[in-house]
């Protein structure tokens, strides 16, 4: 029952804030230790904590390193993309099917207080696949700004002609403000939204570093965008018919 | 005692020249090499009467190459003919000769990993059908002039 509200909400907005599964939240706790030790070993700092990571001075190029080491240290891991699967398995198989493949390499998003490198107001299709969810891992608690405006379905077409206008940062954040809606995320708290919802990341005006994971989802078989099999996504199952076709086609 | 240095046989895409030029493959491919801490031999490339069956591939495995690795620009290199190439995969894997491509990040350096890849690598040509046919009409499309 709880799912199917979920699953309408989803339907309906574009978007849906879930919990994981409290089963799993132990192997989240577990990784996101794995990653604090890979910093405080590549910063040299045994006091390393997420939220205060913007009071270690770190030039913008070694934090992209850094981000860049901690997601090829994670890539390698396959077990992430299976556990963010497994803790939200009902909604992912409801939204994309029986066969599903998965990103290959989990982002990492590092958003420290005031810092203005982030991504534009966009959304992901069609340059990602218009059959695809995206799954947003707060690695924090994310409150105000260091959370992210999401857009319901309806306000689609508002925010296609909004950004076909050259827009201000200042008008960009007031049409954010009065459209979008920015909810807060506990850690264990996630987003999951279609990859054709518009989403801004405002500047984080908080306190505190934001750290947050992103992944997508999509069926082997649906149309893709500009990322493909392989190149981006890697197959995560596939269902006992495909098992079976797979077992008698010929290579 | 020094370090043995693999020796790479670098398998460029004709196909995809006109979008990534020769010149980035390569450099591509000796960022790779540098970062494995390999040498490039000597690079090679099908041409438009063996882009789709490989001859040019195949007639260096029959040449006896001494080289640890062949690394392509990209697993589409693969899916230009009608035909699956996944036996001349094998074959190469045979010979301990590792398979490197590029584009999709991935190196196969025995059966058992192209085992494991096997549904991909098999799904990859059908996934990838409209660009792979935009390509090879593209690249055809030089025959005509």
């Amino acid at each position: 029952m709880y799912i199917n509200k979920e699953l309408k909400s989803l339907e309906k907005k574009g978007f849906i804030k879930t919990n994981l599964d409290p089963k799993t939240l132990k192997n989240f706790r577990k990784f996101k230790s794995k990653i604090k030790k890979h910093c405080s070993t590549m910063l040299k700092n045994k006091s390393f904590s997420f939220e205060n990571f913007h009071k270690i001075p770190i030039e913008d190029i070694k934090l992209n390193n850094l981000r860049l080491s901690l997601i090829k240290s994670f890539s390698a891991d396959n077990n992430l993309n299976e556990t963010v699967y497994f803790s939200l398995k009902k909604l992912i198989d409801a939204c994309v099917g029986p066969d599903i493949i998965v990103q290959k390499s989990c982002n990492l998003v590092i958003q420290r207080p005031n810092d203005i490198n982030r991504s534009p107001f966009h959304k992901d299709a069609p340059a990602n696949s218009n059959y695809e969810i995206v799954i947003w891992l707060p690695l924090v608690d994310c409150v105000g700004t260091m959370s992210m405006y999401m857009f319901d379905v309806e306000n689609h077409e508002r925010a296609k002609i909004f950004l076909r206008k050259q827009n201000s940062e200042k008008e960009i954040d007031k049409f954010c403000k009065k459209y979008g809606k920015l909810l807060n995320y506990k850690f264990g708290e996630v987003l999951i939204f279609w990859t054709n919802n518009y989403h801004y990341i405002p500047v984080n005006r908080e306190k505190k570093t934001r750290w947050s994971l992103n992944l997508r989802f999509k069926n082997l078989f649906t149309p893709y965008g500009t990322k493909n099999l392989l190149d981006y996504y890697q197959i995560l199952k596939t269902s006992p018919l495909t098992k079976l076709l797979n077992s008698i086609e010929k290579v | 005692m020094k370090k043995y240095k693999k020796k790479y046989l670098a398998l460029l895409d004709i196909v995809i020249t006109e979008i990534v030029s020769q010149k980035l493959q390569v450099s591509l491919i000796k960022d790779y090499i540098t970062k494995n801490n390999g040498d490039l031999v000597f690079y090679s490339t099908e041409n438009h009467s063996t882009f789709q069956n490989l001859n040019i591939l195949r007639h260096k495995i029959k040449e006896k190459i001494k080289v640890d690795g062949i690394i392509f620009y990209s697993l589409l290199q693969f899916c230009y003919s009608k035909r699956n190439n996944i036996h001349l995969m094998e074959q190469i894997l045979d010979k301990k000769i590792e398979l490197t491509f590029i584009r999709e990040n991935i190196t196969l350096k025995n059966k058992l990993q192209l085992k494991n890849k096997i549904i991909e690598i098999k799904y990859f040509p059908k996934t990838h059908n409209s660009l792979i046919y935009n390509l090879k009409k593209n690249f055809l499309k030089t025959l005509k002039k």
